[in-house]
């Protein structure tokens, strides 16, 4: 009696599965005698089987252990290492701003203080053909120019998360006036913020 | 399973009593039971550690509620779907808000790619790929049956279903892999 696909299945499932009973064990050796495609089926499923087993095994392996030496001595890296992070992290904190230079100090034309902003030449330029600050600016005639991604507190938007998700740019057109501007980076979205620092 | 269950109920008494290493015991035999459920329910590595590390401080905070000791592999079992489940969830929400970053998800796994020639590599990534397109219902089982070498019986009582069921989801599960993966090269 040939068996159909289905049945084969069940049995050949039930043999790698090791709870095949004799009389199963009997119909299907039968069956593998005489059918190839019985045959073939059971190799299938072995390989399947084969291949699930060592890839579940090594994807659900735990992590292998350090070597004891290099435990023992990123133990000591653990305490030191942030140390001396945290001391460099203070230590330029306030030494910066105590070296740093005024840079790109906007022209005060009514004698009213303006805030410093650190304005420097960066590439690549923003007002390349593909950029929205493109149009944004009036384009190939726009007499903006690029001058960079502010960097002055006194712009930046207060809220962290604001700040990791868009960029202010610096524009200084030819009569001097700085126009910043807003770029989303998740939207490609421009537009400005202030005019005439 | 793999270990005597009597040894397992020495080792939850222990840590119950505050026996630390009964408890690292319980967590070096069973820790890679716990992967698979985690992976199994996940269907992914991504956080798989997170997960992990939840489910076994869950396991600190949770032993004394455990009733029967002699259970302790399908109470654990439960812990580690529901926690996998939740992590599940969550990955999802953030899939949803944060949809271009979700293709990064399976891609750097440094350590964990086998060794060996490319094609058994491609292999692998092939089979975990196929394993983890399968429903959920095929899925379980399938990896419960692989991983931990469970009889239908005791993947039945972790799952709470009939053995039937067991047995036609493993049928199934094998069908859905034989269809996903096509030809796979011949055993080397």
């Amino acid at each position: 009696m040939k068996l159909d696909t289905e049945q084969l299945e069940h049995l050949i499932s039930r043999r790698l599965d090791g709870a095949l009973s004799a009389e199963e064990a009997r119909v299907l050796d039968a069956a593998l005698r005489t059918d190839p495609e019985a045959r073939e089926l059971l190799a299938q499923c072995e390989r399947i089987d084969d291949l699930a087993r060592t890839a579940l095994r090594r994807v659900s392996a735990p992590p292998a252990p350090m070597p004891r030496g290099t435990l023992r001595r990123w133990s000591a890296a653990r305490f030191v290492l942030p140390t001396a992070l945290a001391a460099a992290a203070v230590l330029a904190l306030f030494a910066i701003p105590w070296f740093r230079p005024p840079r790109g100090v906007a022209p005060a034309v009514d004698g009213e203080r303006r805030p410093s902003l650190h304005l420097v030449k960066r590439d690549p330029d923003p007002l390349q053909e593909s950029n929205p600050l493109r149009s944004f600016t009036g384009g190939a005639q726009g007499s903006a120019t690029f001058v960079d991604f502010i960097e002055n507190p006194a712009v930046l938007p207060r809220n962290l998360h604001r700040r990791q998700s868009r960029d202010l740019i610096g524009l200084v057109a030819d009569d001097g006036t700085i126009l910043v501007v807003e770029r989303q980076r998740q939207r490609s979205h421009v537009q400005p913020v202030g005019l005439d620092f | 399973m793999a270990h005597g269950a009597a040894d397992d109920c020495e080792l939850i008494a222990g840590a119950r009593r505050g026996d630390r290493q009964a408890l690292d015991a319980l967590v070096r035999r069973h820790d890679r039971f716990v992967r698979g459920v985690v992976y199994s329910t996940l269907g992914s590595v991504h956080q798989l550690e997170d997960v992990v590390q939840q489910v076994w401080t869950t396991v600190c905070q949770q032993i004394d509620s455990l009733v029967d000791p002699a259970r302790w592999q399908s109470w654990l079992f439960r812990l580690a779907r529901n926690a996998a489940i939740d992590a599940g969830m969550r990955q999802s929400r953030q899939r949803r808000t944060h949809a271009p970053l979700a293709a990064v998800g399976e891609a750097a796994q440094p350590g964990r790619a086998p060794t060996g020639d490319l094609a058994a590599r491609e292999e692998h990534e092939r089979i975990l790929a196929a394993i983890r397109g399968l429903p959920a219902i095929y899925r379980e089982p399938f990896v419960l049956r692989h991983l931990e070498e469970w009889s239908y019986a005791e993947i039945a009582e972790a799952l709470d279903i009939p053995v039937d069921t067991v047995e036609t989801r493993l049928v199934r599960a094998r069908r859905l892999l034989r269809e996903a993966l096509g030809s796979l090269r011949p055993d080397s």
